[in-house]
């Protein structure tokens, strides 16, 4: 075995005409991938009331309240994320038949008042069952 | 002269995570060593209890942050085998890429933390470099450096895309690159070999009898992996070598894990040159039948073991793990003795060691002979108010 000291210099010496690694965060960004999975937007027109994104949620972000029914023969919904004890797994949007949930690409989430994490809002639909799909990609 | 013990942990610079040796030493020279685990016990194994079989995977999948994909796989490896699904070729090929990621970010973190550990910092900000390739191909296949959350009971969630082979196969081209280097170097460089050679010495039969795994049973001359002894996922169709040395010390630990890299890096290749099409997973039930299954899984550290027993519920009514690094700390106290105080660090890194994967085990010494309750939440105040009269508390408010 032939034994070197310093065999890393020449690698070393080559990386001063490189370019930089690291990035000027918070004034330069990296580049997400398409599948970046953050906040979670929801679509309440689309909700049917299902309730299995909070059946499924791993970490119990995500409350349905049925807040009964409504004149219109709509039943009324309040819905409480929090993004405080989201994983940002996405479980909640695959499981979701009727696409009312997507991942956004915000990851900037830090909030010095904790009421901030709770996301609330109220909506009414129509409880329309439907067969779970099983989704190819996300 | 008088044996002197000292502790070394459980906080303690040299490790980066709560772990306590109690080294005898004689001099400088080690001469007898002891552990006391499980500073970081977390009680996952009694939460997973109260989860469903799904949210059980986002459970497991934190119990290690660098092999996450292990834990899953291994997870859901045991459930599917419970509920009798058939998993599409697709799926477990694009689990075992990632798998396969896994291992080359694992190995290459582990390289940058002995370069660390034997003040070779360069090699440490080199690796750590290019482990980001491996980690820049698991973030576009799964949308996460880490903890991928990819897989599911059934299959995977994520597929490949056609755009993302060239993308995979260009970055892999890069990491084979970089490893060979790394291998050179480190084989050469005498910077690592004056710390690595003959130090943290694990015979063969010794191995054997601590019932060491992964890198560090194989850098003893024991050919053992469960990829080849009994292959999972897609592992039977997969061509590739298992690597050992014969020279079980820290530097066969290392060209084991180098080598690996290498292998781990043709199989990639295979994976995705052979990629079969069709669906990528099989529609599950919620419910699982009753029954229990020991799954294996062959991780970047070792050997890795669940034991699930179900009820015919949405819940596992047990859910037994035993990390890898588990079963190595018997392997680590032997390879102690003998040598520098100085090498303790290089010698508990060289298992790659993960401290809070192996917190999961609570001892109960039942021949003390004293009487054991349950304890409710009365009488824990009652017995709280009653001890801080006696005691006082330790910082009083002003």
């Amino acid at each position: 075995m032939v034994r070197t000291i310093g065999s890393m210099f020449p690698e070393a010496f080559r990386h001063l005409w490189k370019k930089r690694a690291t990035v000027l965060y918070p004034f330069e960004k990296l580049e997400l991938t398409y599948r970046y999975r953050g906040k979670l937007e929801f679509f309440d027109e689309r909700c049917k009331g299902c309730k299995v994104c909070e059946e499924d949620c791993p970490s119990f972000a995500m409350e349905i309240k049925d807040e009964g029914k409504e004149q219109d023969g709509k039943t009324k919904f309040r819905r409480i994320y929090h993004t405080d004890r989201c994983l940002f797994c996405g479980q909640c949007a695959e499981s979701c038949m009727s696409e009312s949930i997507i991942l956004t690409k915000e990851f900037e989430l830090a909030e010095s008042d904790k009421e901030k994490f709770t996301i609330e809002s109220t909506y009414s639909t129509e409880i329309i069952a439907k067969e779970r799909e099983v989704k190819e990609d996300g | 002269m008088p044996k002197v013990t000292i502790p070394v942990g459980p906080q303690h610079p040299a490790l980066k995570e709560p772990i306590n040796f109690m080294v005898s030493v004689d001099g400088e020279t080690i001469v007898d060593a002891d552990m006391n685990l499980a500073y970081s016990h977390r009680g996952i194994e009694k939460l997973a209890e109260s989860k469903t079989y799904l949210q059980n995977i986002y459970l497991v999948e934190r119990i290690c942050g660098i092999c996450s994909h292990t834990h899953t796989t291994c997870f859901v490896q045991g459930v599917e085998e419970l509920m009798g699904i058939e998993v599409p070729e697709r799926g477990l090929y694009i689990r075992t890429l990632v798998a396969e990621l896994e291992r080359i970010h694992s190995h290459l973190l582990w390289t940058g933390v002995a370069g660390h550990e034997i003040g070779f910092d360069t090699l440490f900000m080199y690796t750590w470099r290019d482990r980001e390739l491996a980690l820049d191909l698991l973030e576009m296949i799964t949308g996460n450096r880490v903890n991928y959350g990819i897989n599911t009971i059934g299959g995977v969630r994520r597929n490949i895309k056609a755009g993302m082979k060239d993308q995979i196969l260009k970055h892999i081209g890069k990491l084979e690159e970089r490893v060979q280097y790394y291998t050179d170097m480190a084989t050469t460089e005498s910077t690592v070999l004056l710390r690595a050679e003959g130090v943290g010495h694990l015979p063969e039969n010794e191995a054997r009898k601590f019932c060491a795994v992964g890198p560090t049973a194989r850098a003893s001359n024991i050919p053992t992996d469960v990829r080849k002894e009994d292959p999972y996922a897609a592992y039977e169709e997969l061509d590739f070598e298992l690597i050992t040395s014969d020279s079980c010390d820290i530097l066969g630990r290392l060209i084991v894990r180098m080598q690996e890299m290498v292998e781990s890096c043709k199989m990639a290749r295979q994976l995705i040159e052979n990629l079969p099409s069709g669906p990528i997973r099989a529609p599950m039930s919620r419910e699982v039948p009753a029954g229990e299954v020991v799954s294996r899984y062959e991780a970047p550290r070792g050997e890795c073991l669940y034991y699930v027993k179900s009820n015919g519920t949405f819940y596992p009514e047990r859910l037994k793990v035993r990390a890898s690094t588990y079963a190595n700390w018997p392997a680590v106290v032997y390879s102690l003795k003998g040598y520098y105080i100085a090498d303790i660090p290089l010698i508990i890194a060289a298992i790659d060691p993960c401290m809070s994967c192996t917190s999961r085990v609570a001892i109960l010494d039942t021949k003390d002979g004293n009487e054991r309750k349950v304890l409710d939440m009365d009488y824990l105040r009652t017995y709280g108010i009653k001890w801080y009269k006696e005691h006082g508390r330790g910082v009083r408010r002003r």
